[in-house]
């Protein structure tokens, strides 16, 4: 198990920069996921912690040591690739044994770490196939199992499970999840598949434009997002949001939604607003806040719904309720939610805290 | 059920409308290669004269017997497998480095590339008629240099050397198509995945063995086909020798040799037998190369 430090990291190419000083501190056996939209800089920054691309400025420490100018080979890492960079004229037992083969370990030491990771995967039954003859799925279990044979002490993810279809993505989620638990290396793990991040992550690193948005633990991005960016990312169907304006009143904030006041607990801000309301947290007929809203559309899933609704300026907003709601399209109804469970963000899109809070 | 007579009438129209498609193909393969290697076959079973080609009986085997006792059809074998064989194998070795260099991330790798193919561009006739200027014993530039720089004294007769004329059609030919094993090598590099290099990097897989254990084996097939293409041009070897060194016998080819006795002699019979064998022994190489290919193939698992 390693340490990972990042200090003031900065990537540029040319006049683009990509990573633009990213501070951050991993401790020992941690799972941290990157995640982003495209274009964020989080598989460059994995990329800048494996050695596959250099560090323009700032310094990357592992176990505490200084590593900038260190080959990739002598960092210490395992890492499994989003094409899974399997060697296609290898079987998967010599794919399994090719870095611990070129390492010179002795042939009976290859063939047990070889079996042990390959029974751990359950790919045991393929170790005679190539690449081309597996499925995504088995590949992926090799390229995992690759990294693992390895036995080192820092595992790196670059999007591991973005070319699986969605039933196996899940089943890796999950095997992936259970490896950490075993093994407990420090993990550090690339995904744009914010629901990844929200089930693996001990804590999930948002990047935009190359500087961390937030970072902490997946319920704390989830119930405290710092600003709409991270609000919006996080969370499924996205967070819903209102404009409005807040102004002081005495002891109170009173927020203003198409032109009708709200008496809200005291904040520390006065001016323009975005209101943000997850869907599940919306109530259909009732609430503190209540808007009046045209049903759109009803998709039952199941065990619960999404109603798509429309409010007063012609904005949609989404409601997750339990079961099957009693609401047909065309319908008005009044939607609402509690003041708690509201988010506040400012004109440059920070989140507001209440007054002592 | 109308379906299945439906579907096997379909099935006809279909083939019926290939067949259609491919026929002009095969009409111009038939006039430009079949029928004359048919009539070769049969010429080399003739007593045949090229000055009246429509009188001939057949003489069975006898124009082989001709051609096999001919010391000099055997000298020009050995001299056309030792030419391709040498040939060959300097400009794979050359191509793959030069590809390779080529490969890597270097500036101006654009202008480079296009540069490298200009002698593969110039026709051969023109190249060799170039290549014999500068060898030239007394006016060719490469014997200035050479003085100049001291290494010799007098002008050595490339050319004329029974010794150094098979060495420099070589290295001539070398210059000419080296360009063509770089440009099908490279292709076939930058086919290959850069992911498994990172992952190989990181596995802590020296360079070295990058190359021996990742690109030789996922590059062999271009490798082989590139081989393959330039061994049948090799095999048929003609324009170069008979410019630079004509009539010499140490640098007879195959095809010089069928030539010669086809027009020069005017014996269509041994000509046409020539002909005929010059085409056998290419077949041979191509299927015993492609056949130890696939094996090689099949060993490795590929």
């Amino acid at each position: 198990m390693s340490s990972l430090d990042l200090i003031n990291v900065v990537k540029r190419f040319g006049e683009l920069t990509v990573i633009d000083g990213v501070d951050l501190d991993i401790t020992e056996g941690e799972f941290v996921v990157f995640v982003g939209p495209s274009g964020c800089g989080k598989s460059t920054l994995l990329r800048m912690i494996a050695g596959l691309e250099e560090i323009s400025s700032g310094e990357l420490r592992i176990a505490g040591n200084r590593m900038n100018e260190t080959p990739p080979a002598k960092r210490n890492i395992a890492m499994v690739f989003q094409s899974y960079a399997l060697y296609p004229h290898m079987n998967v037992e010599r794919n399994l044994g090719f870095a611990l083969e070129t390492a010179r370990l002795p042939a009976a030491e290859i063939r047990e770490r070889v079996t042990k990771a390959a029974r751990f995967l359950q790919i045991d039954h393929l170790l005679d196939r190539r690449p081309a003859q597996l499925s995504g799925g088995q590949q992926q279990r090799v390229a995992i199992g690759r990294a693992l044979v390895r036995q080192q002490k820092l595992f790196l993810f670059d999007e591991p499970l973005s070319n699986l279809d969605a039933d196996l993505r899940m089943e890796m989620r999950v095997e992936i999840a259970r490896i950490h638990r075993e093994m407990k290396a420090t993990t550090v793990y690339v995904t744009h598949d914010q629901m990844e991040a929200m089930t693996l992550a001990d804590r999930i690193v948002v990047l935009k434009e190359g500087r961390i948005a937030q970072a902490g633990t997946p319920m704390e991005l989830y119930e405290r997002p710092a600003n709409r960016f991270v609000a919006s990312f996080i969370g499924s169907p996205r967070m819903n949001f209102l404009p409005g304006t807040l102004t002081q009143d005495g002891e109170e904030s009173v927020l203003t939604l198409f032109g009708t006041p709200h008496r809200l607990p005291a904040h520390d801000y006065a001016g323009e607003v975005t209101v943000g309301i997850r869907p599940e947290d919306l109530i259909l007929g009732g609430g503190e806040v209540t808007l009046t809203a045209d049903v759109l559309l009803v998709e039952p899933l199941g065990g619960e719904a999404l109603v798509h609704l429309n409010v007063e300026d012609g904005r949609s907003i989404v409601v997750k309720v339990q079961g099957k709601p009693d609401i047909r399209p065309g319908a008005t109804t009044s939607v609402g939610w509690n003041h708690t469970r509201a988010n506040l963000f400012d004109k440059d899109e920070r989140a507001l805290s209440r007054k002592g809070a | 059920m109308t379906s299945g007579p439906m579907r096997i009438g379909l099935k006809a129209t279909r083939a019926r409308t290939a067949w259609l498609f491919l026929a002009p193909s095969f009409l111009v393969l038939f006039a430009v290669a079949l029928w004359p290697l048919g009539r070769t076959f049969l010429f080399s079973f003739t007593d045949a004269f090229l000055t009246q080609p429509d009188l001939y009986d057949y003489i069975g085997l006898e124009n082989y017997f001709t051609l096999f006792e001919d010391p000099l059809w055997w000298q020009s074998v050995r001299n056309t497998l030792y030419f391709t064989v040498i040939s060959v194998s300097i400009e794979t070795a050359l191509g793959l480095a030069i590809a390779l260099l080529l490969n890597a991330r270097l500036s101006g790798r654009g202008a480079l590339r296009a540069v490298i193919l200009i002698p593969w561009a110039i026709p051969v006739v023109v190249s060799a008629r170039m290549w014999q200027w500068m060898l030239h014993d007394q006016f060719g530039i490469v014997n200035h240099v050479l003085k100049l720089m001291g290494f010799i004294d007098h002008g050595i007769a490339w050319t004329a050397d029974p010794d150094l004329v098979m060495p420099v059609i070589i290295a001539v030919d070398v210059w000419i198509t080296t360009p063509f094993m770089v440009l099908l090598i490279l292709a076939g590099l930058q086919m290959l995945p850069k992911s498994i290099y990172e992952a190989a990097a990181i596995d802590g897989v020296s360079q070295w063995r990058q190359f021996t254990a990742l690109t030789l084996p996922l590059l062999a097939p271009s490798i082989a086909v590139a081989v393959l293409f330039r061994l049948l041009d090799a095999l048929r070897m003609f324009d170069l020798s008979f410019v630079l060194s004509s009539n010499s016998d140490d640098t007879k080819t195959v095809s010089i040799y069928a030539r010669e006795v086809l027009v020069n002699f005017q014996d269509m019979g041994v000509g046409s037998a020539a002909s005929a064998a010059i085409f056998l022994m290419i077949a041979l190489v191509t299927a015993i190369y492609l056949t130890v290919f696939r094996l090689n193939r099949k060993l490795l698992g590929a």
